[in-house]
């Protein structure tokens, strides 16, 4: 039996997927956090079925691929759980009708339930259903409160069908049930919706999001520093470095294992070991900023910051051929690229999904490659990590007015609904936070672990030489950097941190630095975005993508070396 | 009647009429803005950025270009909050 869990977007179907399944979903308060649909399973009374979370729709009629997605779903589904947005009735109660055209077994959610009241609206939940002649069941979702009523539910549905309707119907019919279920009476803006008008005002908005996003970088600054400068650093240079060299030298005292292990330096950046680079790079130095960013992200998301940052750098992005949900894509993209990449889907033309995805693998540097940055760039001061991120930003302005040239067709304008503040609900906030903390280290460490084992093989076999000698050229000549160099441009495939991290012991200058890191950065995606790009974009698109970002990485790296005197 | 594009921040009306095609409309609707509904401007982004309404006590951004396809007659009162209009 297949369940679907349907609505329009940011009604909270992803948390009641998570309160059903006991899964953990992403969840966030903007409209497109689920892309993708998400499959769990449920048991009601001894029977096991799937539960798919799909991802929000306002009508059937698909307009992006995020809608088209969810519109197939619907084909295959036994059930359907529809959830509304009870401050939002009349608008999400159009998809409930055509829903019930579908003539499916269905229950109908209000969520938000305990905003109700808040807002001043009352609604009648027996009028309610007696016009929709299916269960309608009130649930507030980030509490838990209504949820077994809803199970109880699911077993006991029936199929109901109604007559197909036009578009003018529907809106009489949906317009009858709101005159008659639901009353709305007056009251004051709360401090969150004055704070939430004064975010959209262009005098009030900008120096907002000035003083939101410094916030957000001096606190991730200093949160990394500190965890790595009196918890990282201490554990593994006093605690674990030292047992460690005892423990492999008992039974290696020497010799390639040894060397593969631990390296033959005692500096964990430059060792080139698996149990030390190997296990230092993710755990000591990209964690302790991945930490921070993802608690702040998560704020920021779970508050309802983000629509309206991408409603005040719309017209920005226009410039670029981008609207203002981009800006999302790419916040997402700071961690890591991957969810940024997904996240491109809520466009909706190819157009702006290739000149995102673009502008992403090119100028966006995921939170892993940052905290590798800033340690080695950030030695010689913070104004070199800001002229690689300067040179970066200048970069992605500059190949997306390109773009917008070249690619035939407009993007399409910004229209996206702004979510009401809401005080981020401290227990979903940790797991999220959790949750993308996991992700990471699943993720990176085998990859870190593989990389760092490659650069051993290559070592061993002297083709980090032959490398060397093979693309030469461009490197040498063109950005005037050591032959070295190239192994980290291959190991940049598998993890940009592990490249930037095999920078160190090369001690080049602080110009070569400047021009490794950002190459590094620019001139392919990481394993794990190529391959969801490959996929989101298809074969041709990704290689144009992987066409330009090679050449924009010659001509930076070339200008940086010429300029640069 | 004037444009969504055209009214004063802080006006509130009635839409009367959308323009553009099919698509458009659908996709407008989808957000509740629809002829007859109640609307109020609540901000213009600098810069031909978006225009930011509210309809049915939710804050919808909305592109430059389609605000001018949305016409609205003005009403005096702006009962969208219960709150008295600045003059």
């Amino acid at each position: 039996m297949k369940i679907l869990l349907m609505g329009n977007p940011n009604v909270g179907k992803s948390v009641i997927f998570s309160r059903l399944t006991g899964a953990h979903v992403i969840s966030s308060n903007y409209p497109g956090t689920t892309v993708g649909f998400t499959k769990g399973r449920i048991w009601i009374e001894g029977k096991e079925a799937e539960l798919i979370d799909v991802p929000g729709l306002y009508r059937l009629e698909p307009f992006s691929k995020a809608e088209e997605v969810a519109a197939k779903m619907l084909k295959q589904g036994n059930i359907v759980i529809n959830i509304l947005d009870a401050t939002n009735l009349e608008r999400s109660l159009y998809l409930t009708m055509q829903l019930l055209e579908q003539g499916l077994p269905m229950i109908v959610v209000l969520n938000m339930w305990d905003d109700v009241k808040h807002k001043g609206i009352h609604l009648d939940l027996e009028k309610l259903q007696s016009f929709l002649q299916v269960p309608v069941i009130p649930t507030v979702a980030v509490t838990g409160e209504g949820i077994k009523d809803l199970v109880t539910h699911i077993n006991k549905v029936k199929p109901y069908k109604i007559h197909h309707h036009t578009d003018e119907e529907r809106w009489a019919d949906i317009g009858k049930i709101i005159k008659e279920a639901q009353t709305i009476t007056h009251r004051h803006h709360t401090f969150l919706e004055k704070l939430g008008d004064a975010s959209i005002h262009p005098y009030t908005g900008l120096p907002i999001a000035f003083v939101i996003l410094l916030l957000c970088f001096l606190i991730i600054r200093f949160f990394g520093e500190s965890l790595i400068e009196y918890i990282m650093n201490p554990f593994f240079y006093r605690v674990y470095g030292p047992l460690i060299i005892k423990l492999v030298k008992i039974p290696f005292p020497s010799g390639i294992i040894h060397n593969i292990l631990i390296g033959d330096t005692a500096n964990f950046i430059e060792s080139l070991g698996l149990l030390t680079t190997g296990l230092y790079v993710p755990f000591g130095m990209v964690l302790p900023y991945v930490f921070p960013f993802y608690l702040v992200l998560s704020v920021l998301e779970d508050f309802g910051y983000l629509p309206r940052l991408a409603v005040l750098m719309d017209n920005l992005m226009h410039h670029v051929g981008l609207h203002g949900f981009a800006v999302i894509s790419i916040i997402l993209g700071l961690g890591c690229n991957v969810p940024g990449a997904l996240s491109t889907r809520i466009l909706e033309t190819r157009r702006e999904k290739f000149i995102a995805s673009t502008l992403l693998c090119i100028s966006v540097p995921c939170m892993a490659q940052t905290a590798v940055i800033i340690g080695l760039v950030g030695k010689y001061g913070m104004a070199y990590v800001f002229l690689v991120y300067g040179i970066l930003m200048s970069i992605g302005i500059l190949v997306g007015m390109i773009l917008d040239r070249i690619l035939k067709g407009a993007s399409p304008e910004i229209f996206m609904e702004i979510p009401p503040y809401h005080i981020p609900h401290l227990k979903t906030l940790c797991k999220k936070l959790w949750m993308r903390i996991k992700e990471f280290l699943d993720e990176a460490v085998p990859l870190v672990l593989l990389g760092v084992l490659i650069i051993n093989i290559l070592n061993i076999l002297g083709l980090m030489d032959f490398l060397g000698i093979l693309a030469g050229p461009i490197v040498t000549r063109i950005w005037g950097l050591p032959p070295q160099v190239i192994p980290a441009m291959l190991i940049g495939f598998l993890r940009k941190d592990v490249a930037v991290g095999m920078l160190a012991p090369l001690h080049l200058s602080v110009k070569q630095l400047v021009t490794a890191s950002t190459v590094l950065t620019v001139y392919f995606p990481c394993v794990a975005t190529f391959f969801v790009l490959l996929k989101e974009l298809g074969v041709k698109d990704m290689a144009k993508v992987a066409v330009i970002m090679m050449i924009v990485a010659i001509t930076i790296g070339g200008v940086i070396n010429v300029l640069w005197v | 009647m004037v444009s969504l594009a055209d009214m004063k921040v802080n006006e509130a009306g009635i839409i009367r009429k959308l323009g553009g095609g099919e698509q458009f409309q659908a996709k407008v609707h989808s957000l509740n803005v629809r002829v007859g509904k109640k609307i109020k401007k609540i901000s213009k982004l600098i810069l031909k950025g978006p225009v930011v309404v509210e309809v049915d006590n939710t804050h919808v951004a909305i592109g430059l270009g389609m605000a001018r396809k949305v016409f609205v007659e003005v009403s005096d009162e702006d009962s969208s909050h219960g709150q008295s209009k600045r003059r």
